[in-house]
């Protein structure tokens, strides 16, 4: 494992080490760009740190193979850009009623279909929360440095693990092909969170124990009764393909998000103190975005940033808190306007997109220039 | 003092490792806050490369070159797409067998090829560029980049690379002049 240093290192590296010292053991993907030095990497690293790495055939198996090592009680990872998300999002939607911890990175590329391999986008922000079928929730970490590649995948592991749920890491070309500064502290200062099990010999031991949020995993094959599906269940894991049985296990699936949303969002305030324009940004985007900001500063404009280090769940109460003391906010994307929508939903003051079409982040003089329009 | 780098040429000359080695050695043993980034075309061997570095003492927000400081070609499609880029005031280095820029900029032709085939081998001409570009600009220091260019080198290739680096630094001398 990396020790504690200094690192020039590329983003989706950064994201593969983190992942293994988070406790990552199981790698299943299918290559993709801009995703592929993830998989890369990750071929020799984990074999090196005794886990396995296997090239699947496709991102439907790739999503497959890290439920079932994860339901086995490996810590489980896969890495792709938007299209391979299109494919694995069945499985999400399994991971997720089956409260598989696993951890899911998409670096973005310019979409819709084969769209634009090479180049950036934040396209995939409401495919990720909406795109499998039924209600679901997931936890979506959206790094803007190298240096959050490395910080927030270990978050994310923590999270998937603590909460029993998928879990995605949303970068971006520019971001997983930046090459730049990391600082790895000593392993011993670096928080992990491992899945509660049940005791040994536990016979009273349900895998969906509703008395709790998030019920103890039993790793299947060592001993504890094991029953998980995709089909609505019990606490024993049978089906119980009824409304009351929907209702009792849907509503603690929500719960132990919403329950948890303070513990899980997770936002940066930028010159927001005294701000009458708030812009919105998230990862990449959000460099550009800062920029700007501080050069609309020395202008004297009062703008500020709330970025958002965690995309989903959408940390609602915080938004609407932000729209009760600024005049107007500005949503800054690099896709046609997605985030915005919910943003719309829950502020109550006027609210903007600044989008793009995607290939490149919005350069700031161009942000600049819609900041001082907004604020005319 | 922020430095703004591109580096641009085929797939294969080593317009990247040229650029990420100058970022390693920058972040790594001068202490600076770095930004690399690369792009290149569909195909690696022969289409365009180009690897852009920001250098700077504070953190980097805003993440892409625009307009570099330095521009550094190999290749007569690497000038081409990056001609008017340029800042003003800026300078460019270039592999003067390769390429025949026509500019008003500060320039400076390397006989890189010619050089590296008098060392011995063609493929250490982007290191013979690299030694050119410290003694030109000194954005970083000669230890700072001996020492990353020694980590990343196939093994047993250390001293073609350090013999090719110091000529470099020769070059850039004779032709370039003073230091800034």
């Amino acid at each position: 494992m990396l020790e504690e240093g200094t690192y020039f290192m590329k983003g989706n590296h950064v994201i593969a080490e983190a992942a293994i010292i988070a406790g990552c053991r199981f790698f299943g993907a299918y290559p993709i760009t801009p995703a592929s030095p993830i998989a890369e990497r990750m071929s020799y690293r984990l074999f090196e740190e005794g886990g396995e790495f296997i090239q699947m055939e496709d991102e439907i198996a790739s999503m497959a193979a890290i439920i079932g090592a994860s339901c086995a009680g490996a810590k489980s990872m896969t890495a792709t850009s938007g299209p391979g998300v299109s494919l694995m999002l069945e499985n999400i939607g399994l991971a997720y009623m089956m409260e598989a911890p696993v951890v899911i990175v998409d670096v973005m590329r310019g979409g819709p279909s084969t769209g634009m391999p090479t180049l950036t986008s934040q396209g995939d922000i409401n495919q990720v929360r909406w795109g499998s079928h039924g209600d679901y929730d997931v936890i979506a970490y959206c790094p803007s440095t190298v240096q959050e590649c490395f910080d927030l995948t270990i978050k994310a592991f923590n999270a998937a693990e603590k909460y029993r749920v998928p879990v995605f890491i949303m970068a971006d070309q520019i971001l997983g092909l930046m090459t730049s500064n990391v600082k790895v502290p000593r392993l011993r200062d670096i928080k992990i969170v491992d899945r509660e099990t049940p005791m040994d010999g536990d016979d009273t031991y349900q895998p969906y124990d509703s008395s709790t949020l998030v019920p103890p995993m039993a790793i299947a094959g060592h001993g504890h009764h094991v029953l998980m599906t995709g089909l609505t269940h019990d606490e024993r894991g049978y089906p119980a393909t009824n409304p009351e049985g929907q209702e009792k296990l849907m509503s603690r699936l929500k719960r132990k998000i919403y329950e948890n949303i303070d513990d899980i969002v997770e936002l940066e305030e930028f010159m927001l103190e005294d701000a009458e324009l708030a812009i919105v940004a998230y990862g990449s985007e959000a460099r550009s975005v800062r920029e700007a900001i501080k050069q609309a500063r020395e202008k004297g404009l009062k703008v500020g940033m709330l970025r958002f280090k965690t995309i989903w769940p959408f940390p609602e109460r915080q938004v609407n808190e932000l729209s009760r003391r600024v005049k107007k906010i500005m949503v800054a994307e690099v896709n046609l306007g997605q985030l915005v929508h919910p943003v719309r939903e829950y502020a109550v003051c006027e609210v903007v997109a600044l989008t793009h079409s995607g290939g490149a982040l919005h350069p700031p003089a161009e942000v600049l220039r819609r900041i001082e329009e907004e604020m005319k | 003092m922020r430095y703004k780098v591109r580096v641009a040429g085929q797939g294969g000359q080593g317009a990247i490792t040229l650029a990420y080695t100058i970022g390693r050695a920058s972040a790594l043993y001068n202490n600076k806050h770095v930004v690399f980034t690369e792009a290149y075309g569909p195909e690696i061997t022969g289409g365009f490369a180009r690897g852009d570095l920001i250098i700077d003492d504070i953190e980097i927000e805003y993440p892409m070159v625009d307009q570099p400081d330095i521009l550094v070609v190999l290749s007569e499609e690497g000038w081409e797409m990056n001609s008017d880029k340029l800042a003003e005031g800026g300078t460019l280095i270039y592999e003067n067998f390769l390429v025949n820029p026509e500019t008003d900029a500060t320039k400076f032709g390397i006989p890189a090829v010619q050089e590296a085939e008098n060392i011995g081998k063609k493929v250490v001409a982007n290191v013979i560029l690299m030694g050119a570009f410290q003694e030109l600009t000194d954005i970083v220091s000669k230890e700072s980049l001996e020492k990353a260019l020694l980590e990343i080198v196939p093994k047993g290739t250390e001293e073609l690379n350090l013999k090719a680096l110091r000529r470099g630094y020769e070059l850039g001398k004779e032709i370039g002049g003073k230091k800034k």
